[in-house]
């Protein structure tokens, strides 16, 4: 899409989508911007607000717009729910809470959980009563997701769950999770897992707050202490764990925040320079700054075209490519390699973190939160492996774990 | 410029085109005319002109056939792959300019010949002791008349016209029409350089006449030079890529295959970045309105630019040994590639206008 977020001339699905998109701007003008003065609420104040919202999309079908219409959902296409998100960007509105919550596990819920089950739980987690959490990631298990420990043993027909997660976003303020455990140590690793999901408030279940570099703490420890789940809270068969798990990853593989709106906004960043010097000339003539901000505007530019022209293969019905890959690697590491040289640029002053900034617009909070990015959903590190193996067929590294059963894999 | 052919019909486009080179251009061909001065692929050339690509995006009124900016991309982009020796992107961008500024008796002078491939047009724009665009050219153009030095003209040896970047004595940017066999024209052919097959010559006008083009296109001229060039050039990166990619995949050692150790594989996965990159800026270049294309065309040169650049010389180390003998088609892009990031003016340049023309204020 251009920026102007017009799209030419295109066959009849994109003049409905852009009917649908006219109708998604129109109800966002009437209700969004109520929702955007969030500044000075505490976390409870903005979640509580965040909730109203939700409520608001839920009732308009708009809350989770793939999910079918019998649990709350608006039965509509990948292509509408990108659509309403893009459009959505324009409001700074209290959504997060919910991202990962519609964006996975209720998915997965819907493809793999019972009718009864769905009715029950969907509907509340779509309004925003209830928000779900995803435990995968554990302290030896984070991309090397099969490596993870959380024990699953069956007494009866009830589950006991010990061990540790680490890196569970909201799960502070989750009511429900679905979660990967190892049922039997004895296989080789990815064959040992099994699939749940259960109630955050079980007995045992203990949730702890990671704070992150850059202050906030939206990540999380969750301890399981002999947590009990019936069995027929188990996903899919037992040891088919790693496989719904890999699904669960790939639902929202084009995600919005993937495929747009992450890249800094350079205009704005370097407004503030204009009058910055360096021995007595403009600091934005010194090479180097002007090579971050090149690099910048040269992988925007290029990654609009790239969304636009994945935004399209999925309005003809096709799988996009590797571009979410290639957009988060230039774009967190790209944030980083920026920030520095616009704080380079401005000297002293830019140690300073401004209240209220924002990681595209602010620099000085880029370059400080640019770092979990390079991490969090792949490391840079995996993600060319990625590229490397799916995208140009290269062999997978040496694994001296394969087919060893993961009890005897040296730790 | 806004511009959209669909992904299909450009795909057949490039597959007729990859079949037609398939033929004509190879790294066998280039590698015999490194070793001579002022020689083009006359094989490829007659192909490019019996297929007519050369006046594909000129309107039908002009003698083309009438596509697009997109199409003649394409070409390009399979012309770089297949490492094609021949003034491709300068000549139809040449056309492409006298067809929209031109005067009539010049188009019709020129334009056939052209289209035909009997004629080979250059743009001659860049003067000594400047990396880019002169701000001022010191070639004078005064009463219908050309007098100056142009250098590191692509295509100089071998061209029978150029459009030469000029300043008319009020200090007005010009273009002009030059017919280069002709009383006062005097062509310095590089008698070697690291691709001959390019022609560079340096071309020194001394009181010549030649014919205004309307308006101060040069930029113009450039900014269309810059995108066809870039699909050019993403065209050899890929080559660059891929060619290591089955390198790595067949090449053993310490037991395995040296594509299954990360710091191939990573090196590889950057380079595909760099590409996807100049891939995203080339097409939305193509996209761009005529508003924004000056932006557009600069990002996608530098992108191109850098593409190249990493594509063909990590490309290469992949290869380890063998990728740096004369043998080995490796050194071909790595010397392609160079030529075509500095001979439309190089990244400095384009970069600089990049930022010029994308943040206000930012002006060097």
């Amino acid at each position: 899409m251009s920026a102007d977020g017009s799209l030419a001339t295109f066959p009849s699905d994109i003049e409905d989508i852009e009917a649908y998109r006219a109708a998604a701007r129109a109800w966002l003008a009437n209700n969004a911007p109520r929702f955007t003065d969030h500044k000075g609420l505490t976390e409870a104040e903005d979640l509580a607000f965040g909730r109203a919202y939700q409520m608001l999309k839920s009732e308009a079908g708009y809350a989770a717009i793939t999910q079918p219409r019998r649990f709350g959902g608006g039965g509509g296409t990948q292509l509408q729910k990108v659509v309403f998100a893009l459009e959505e960007s324009a409001y700074d509105l209290p959504i997060n809470y919910f991202a990962i919550s519609l964006g996975q596990p209720i998915p997965i819920m819907v493809e793999y959980a019972t009718e009864e089950q769905n009715a029950r739980l969907a509907p509340p987690a779509i309004r925003g009563e209830t928000i779900w959490c995803q435990l995968f990631s554990e302290p030896a298990a984070g991309s090397d997701l099969a490596a993870l420990r959380l024990s699953a043993r069956l007494d009866g027909d009830t589950w006991v769950l010990n061990g540790q997660k680490l890196w569970t976003s909201y799960a502070q303020h989750s009511d429900w999770a679905v979660v990967i455990a190892r049922h039997d140590p004895n296989l080789p690793k990815h064959a040992g897992l099994t699939y749940f999901f259960l109630d955050m408030r079980s007995p045992g279940v203990e949730v702890r707050p990671v704070k992150l570099l850059s202050g906030g703490s939206h990540v999380n420890e969750v301890f399981f202490d002999n947590v009990r789940v019936p069995d027929s809270q188990r996903l899919g068969a037992i040891g088919d764990g790693f496989k719904i798990a890999i699904h669960t990853l790939m639902i929202e593989r084009y995600s919005v925040t993937d495929l747009w709106g992450s890249g800094p906004n350079v205009r704005q960043m370097v407004e503030g320079l204009k009058t910055c010097q360096v021995n007595g000339r403009p600091a934005l003539e010194e090479p180097a700054v002007r090579e971050a901000i090149t690099e910048a505007i040269v992988n925007n530019r290029a990654l609009t075209e790239i969304n636009r022209r994945a935004y399209l293969a999925m309005a003809e019905g096709k799988q996009p490519g590797p571009e979410g890959s290639i957009t988060k690697l230039l774009t967190a590491a790209g944030r980083l390699r920026l920030s520095r040289a616009l704080m380079n640029a401005q000297g002293p002053a830019a140690l300073e973190l401004k209240p209220g900034g924002e990681p595209r617009t602010d620099f000085t909070l880029g370059w400080l939160s640019a770092p979990p990015s390079r991490v969090a959903g792949g490391t840079d590190q995996i993600l060319r492996n990625t590229i490397a193996e799916k995208v140009l067929g290269l062999p997978q590294d040496h694994r001296p774990d394969k087919g060893v059963p993961f009890n005897q894999i040296p730790t | 410029m806004a511009d959209e052919t669909s992904d299909d019909d450009l795909a057949v486009i490039q597959d007729e085109a990859r079949r037609a080179l398939a033929g004509v251009a190879s790294p066998e061909g280039l590698r015999d005319l490194l070793i001579r001065t002022g020689e083009y692929d006359t094989a490829f050339w007659r192909t490019a002109a019996e297929l007519g690509w050369l006046g594909m995006s000129l309107s039908e009124t002009d003698g083309g056939l009438g596509m697009g900016l997109a199409e003649r991309c394409a070409i390009a982009e399979e012309i770089g792959r297949a490492l094609g020796s021949a003034p491709f992107a300068v000549s139809t961008c040449a056309m492409s300019a006298l067809s929209r500024f031109g005067p009539q008796p010049l188009k019709d002078a020129l334009l056939p010949d052209a289209i035909a491939g009997t004629t080979i047009l250059t743009v001659a724009a860049f003067e000594a002791g400047d990396a880019g665009l002169p701000l001022r050219a010191a070639t004078r153009f005064e009463g219908g008349r050309l007098t100056g030095t142009k250098v590191g003209v692509s295509a100089g040896a071998f061209a029978r016209h150029a459009l030469v970047h000029a300043a008319s004595p009020d200090g007005r940017s010009v273009v002009t029409a030059v017919d280069l066999v002709q009383p006062g024209v005097t062509r310095r052919v590089f008698a070697n350089s690291i691709d001959n097959s390019r022609g560079y010559a340096d071309l020194v006008f001394e009181n010549v006449p030649a014919v205004l083009l309307d308006g101060d296109v040069i930029a113009d001229i450039l900014d269309e030079l810059a995108v066809v060039t870039a699909f050019e050039q993403v065209g050899g990166a890929s080559a660059c890529l891929y060619a290591a990619r089955d390198y790595a995949l067949q090449r053993r050692v310490f037991g395995q295959p040296i594509g299954a150790f990360q710091a191939i594989k990573h090196g590889l996965a950057d380079i595909y970045v760099a590409i996807q990159v100049a891939t995203g800026a080339a097409r939305a270049a193509v996209r761009a309105s005529a508003a924004e294309l000056p932006a557009a065309a600069a990002a996608a040169r530098v992108a191109a630019i850098r593409a190249y650049d990493i594509a063909s010389t990590e490309g290469m180390q992949v290869f380890g040994g063998i990728g740096v003998t004369w043998e080995a088609p490796q050194h071909l892009y790595y010397r392609r590639g160079r030529c075509l990031a500095m001979e439309w003016g190089g990244e400095p340049y384009w970069r600089d206008r990049l930022l010029n023309l994308s943040i206000e204020g930012l002006a060097a």
